[in-house]
């Protein structure tokens, strides 16, 4: 609104009207922004592990730095495992990378979520002609709290390995077609979810077997431990003269 | 407490292994040349009317959660794991339930396994999905996934049903 003043003088003044809603937008503008920062600094989607992308996966593990091996072998135990729904997932487990700079590798474990899975069997893979496999063994009873259960990825010949494990340390599979260019073995946790996951357990006597198929014990040759994932809030210690990854949050 | 025979039990097994093998060996050996096994002729059977529903609602929240909604054909057979295996996973030969009848749904789309992987490694992607359920359990025995073709025609293993999308 234009006005003349008792000089003559031309001036601008804004409505009282309009002034009020410019300061109302303000306000809002404020009071928007505030609880937006708030929402972001609480969204656990956006800083938490989870299933997708792969990279969001959590780890907590240690990992033997002798380099190449014929084999990882340990003793998984846990006192809690739980997902507290079917498609994340939490494992105690054990990984092999078998070459391709970690494109091919095994893994087996316990596994509870993924698929409705409770505390089950399982060992996976990728191969260079078959990719991925995931096998879950019929026939055994859900893995027990507080109970050591052996379990080894074992080189048998060229391309193949042979995984043992389940609830009585038998031979759950001979994997043929998967390469042995070993870079490392590591043991530890992955998960995919926070929310209400309970994970304590370990992997103790953990060793790898050398290219003479000599089995040693990872002790002080296990590498600190490592976690990596968003927001990742379970922490593993490695104890070189057990050779036991552990980590606790039950 | 010492739970692992350290360095004599994996020689143990490996021995063990190979003479188990050597035994499977000769005894497949035999069973073929006298004409006795017919793999698909012990599997193959019908799947249940009362299944093609159950199955179908599986296989569809599978592919969901493998990241294709609307996979462009959901197929099923009844067989055994054996059988199964050698048709998706023929790099894998696995000890226990053989025999062990099952439901193999193999789906064709564009997937990604949302599953346990090594650090650094990226999850499973391909263009063929497999899953294996017991049939008396319905629990989820194997996942497969690939961009290759099966070793074996499904039809081999039995009827093979078309399920809705």
């Amino acid at each position: 609104m234009i006005q003349q003043n008792g000089n003559g003088q031309l001036r601008v003044q804004a409505p009282k009207t309009l002034l009020h809603a410019a300061m109302a937008l303000t306000l809002m503008l404020f009071v928007t922004a505030g609880l937006t920062a708030v929402a972001i600094s609480h969204a656990p989607a956006a800083f938490a592990c989870s299933l997708t992308p792969d990279s969001n996966h959590c780890h907590s593990q240690v990992q033997d730095n002798t380099g190449h091996n014929n084999g990882v072998a340990g003793s998984i135990y846990f006192t809690c495992l739980h997902s507290p729904n079917g498609s994340d997932f939490v494992t105690n487990e054990f990984w092999n990378a078998t070459g391709g700079s970690g494109a091919y590798w095994i893994e087996t474990g316990v596994i509870d979520g993924y698929s409705s899975k409770t505390r089950s069997w399982f060992w996976a893979d990728v191969t260079p002609s078959s990719s991925f496999n995931a096998y879950f063994p019929p026939g055994f009873r859900e893995a027990a709290y507080s109970t050591y259960y052996p379990a080894e990825i074992q080189y048998a010949s060229p391309q193949t390995w042979l995984i043992y494990g389940g609830d009585s340390d038998v031979q759950m599979v001979t994997v043929h077609d998967e390469p042995n260019n070993t870079i490392a073995g590591t043991a530890g946790t992955e998960f995919s979810d926070q929310t209400g996951m309970r994970d304590s357990g370990s992997v103790s006597e953990l060793e790898s077997a050398n290219s003479n198929d000599v089995w040693n014990f990872w002790g002080r040759y296990g590498n600190h431990p490592e976690q990596d994932g968003p927001n990742n809030h379970i922490t593993p210690s490695y104890d070189n003269g057990t050779s036991t990854v552990s980590w606790s949050d039950c | 407490m010492s739970f692992r025979e350290h360095g004599v039990m994996s020689r143990r097994r490996k021995i063990a292994t190979w003479t188990s093998a050597a035994v499977a060996a000769a005894a497949i050996s035999a069973s073929l040349l006298a004409g006795l096994v017919s793999p698909s002729a012990q599997a193959s059977s019908a799947i249940p009317a009362q299944v093609i529903g159950r199955l179908n609602a599986y296989a569809l929240a599978f592919a969901r959660q493998s990241g294709d909604a609307t996979p462009a054909s959901v197929v099923a057979v009844k067989t055994t794991q054996q059988e199964a295996l050698q048709a998706v996973s023929p790099d894998n030969t696995v000890p226990r339930g053989a025999r062990l009848p099952v439901y193999l749904i193999v789906m064709k789309g564009k997937f990604a396994i949302h599953f346990p992987v090594p650090r650094g490694s990226h999850e499973p992607t391909g263009r063929s999905l497999s899953v294996m359920l017991s049939a008396t359990t319905f629990q989820l025995i194997d996942v497969g996934l690939g961009n290759h073709a099966l070793s074996t025609s499904l039809h081999r293993l039995g009827p093979v049903f078309k399920l809705a999308r």
